[in-house]
């Protein structure tokens, strides 16, 4: 491994890139990656897998094609110069080919939503509903708490030869920042919103391809839009026949609460959670009971979301 | 019109979100594969033959990996008579003929808890019977 700059000088004089340079890349790569997703800049799940490749890139695309060793070799004083160009130009490759993951896309539609009413900037580069909150970024407790709150907003299938999936349809993102705002009252970030979105989707991508089949068998079963009225009156009825409490027992139920944690919350004991439980599910049982299987389905999805929305800090106490 | 598909959790049917509010409750009937049945301190199956088992939650399961359960059984002729549930009780119910709840207590793993196990709850005018049976609350 070369230790000086006079060797690389007269490696780069002889051939431009040999063996010692190459070594200087390559540790460069491997000083810089360990820092960086290897899903999204590097296309791999791992960086054993991926430095080598960034290491020709880096090599090919920017050194040799676009000059840079040449630079490089003009304006190092010092073999520690050389190191620190090198890094530079691998931050360069690794965020040229940075590939756009599924969050990204559903981030740069969440910030137009958040651009506009009802939300503000409550803070530089915090978003949210305006109120009496004083902005601050939010506890792992709060963003654990909005990211159970976001997944229950339903998401849809990618179409056949989808590279760029929507993941949530625009009403489905709109509840889905609804529900993050609603929870984290103090505000959040882009990327507060991205790590709830991370959580939410940990599942998402491993059943990709499971799911993809899956829904092109169960397509008959999709709701045309009469189908689709109904569902929705279902959800409207039963939000209007059931109380506020029952809805907020139902959402967390959903979201895998015990019911001696929603008794805990409610300040009632945990017969009375069953109780209401029970008469919300029968409001349930009546209204859907009558419907097939894909309309009770869609109005369960619709119900969620419509839960999802529900500003938690208001439903504690009684019945209304 | 989205499609929505079962990898959103909320794409769900009536008994899939009964099994959300109720599937840790007094009176929930699992469906279970004899592979699922290994009590977790005895570490046995319930039966070491290929198939599967209804069981009923005998309390509301509130934590731990244990949960106390009864077996029910068509051939058992010990056991305290448990009718049919009825024919419109839910989609999924898969207590079609009359029983018997086997005295031997018996206690499954959470994992067994599954929605793809759960059957349907113990119809609610029956509940009380069926704590009779158990000898319970």
């Amino acid at each position: 491994m070369a230790t000086t700059l006079d060797e690389l000088r007269e490696e780069y004089r002889a051939e431009r890139i040999g063996p010692a340079i190459l070594d200087e890349v390559r540790r460069a790569v491997h000083d810089v990656v360990r820092r960086y997703d290897p899903a999204i800049y590097g296309g791999s799940a791992s960086w054993d897998h991926a430095e080598e490749d960034v290491t020709q890139g880096v090599v090919v695309d920017l050194l040799l094609a676009e000059g840079q060793l040449d630079y490089i070799m003009a304006t190092a004083l010092t073999l520690d110069d050389v190191r620190n160009l090198l890094r530079f130009q691998v931050r360069r490759y690794l965020t040229r080919n940075r590939r756009r993951t599924v969050v990204d896309n559903l981030l740069d539609r969440a910030k137009r939503l958040l651009a506009k009413p009802p939300y503000e900037e409550v803070a530089p580069g915090r978003y949210g509903f305006p109120g009496d909150a004083d902005p601050r970024p939010p506890t792992d407790a709060e963003l654990q708490a909005a990211a159970r709150a976001a997944a229950l907003v339903p998401r849809v299938s990618p179409p056949k030869g989808e590279r760029a999936p929507v993941v949530y349809t625009g009403e489905a993102l709109a509840a889905l920042v609804e529900a993050v705002a609603r929870s984290l009252p103090a505000g959040f970030s882009p990327s507060e919103l991205g790590k709830i979105l991370e959580i939410v989707l940990t599942d998402w991508v491993a059943s990709f391809l499971y799911e993809f089949e899956d829904v092109h068998r169960r397509e008959e079963e999709r709701p045309g839009p009469e189908e689709e009225v109904a569902s929705r009156a279902a959800m409207e009825e039963i939000v209007e026949r059931c109380s506020p409490e029952q809805l907020l027992i139902i959402r967390r139920k959903l979201e895998g609460a015990s019911d001696e944690d929603i008794a805990r919350e409610l300040g009632v004991s945990r017969p009375t959670v069953h109780a209401k439980k029970q008469a919300a599910f029968d409001a349930l049982r009546d209204i859907l009971g009558g419907l097939g299987d894909g309309p009770q389905r869609e109005a369960i999805a619709m119900l969620s979301m419509r839960l999802a929305t529900l500003p938690p800090g208001s439903l504690g106490g009684a019945d209304a | 019109m989205a499609r929505y598909t079962r990898s959103s959790r909320m794409r769900i049917t009536l008994e899939e979100l009964g099994h959300a509010l109720f599937g840790h409750a007094f009176g929930a009937w699992y469906w279970v594969p004899n592979r699922q049945t290994v009590h977790p301190k005895l570490l046995t199956r319930w039966d070491p033959e290929p198939g599967d088992h209804p069981f009923v939650l005998i309390r509301d399961h509130t934590g731990g990996p244990s949960v106390p359960v009864r077996a029910r059984s068509l051939s058992d002729r010990t056991g305290a008579p448990h009718g049919a549930h009825p024919p419109d009780h839910a989609r999924t119910c898969k207590i079609r003929d009359d029983g018997r709840i086997v005295r031997r207590a018996w206690a499954l793993s959470t994992e067994a808890l599954s929605s793809r196990n759960f059957s349907c709850r113990e119809p609610d005018d029956r509940l009380d019977a069926l704590r009779r049976i158990l000898g319970v609350g």
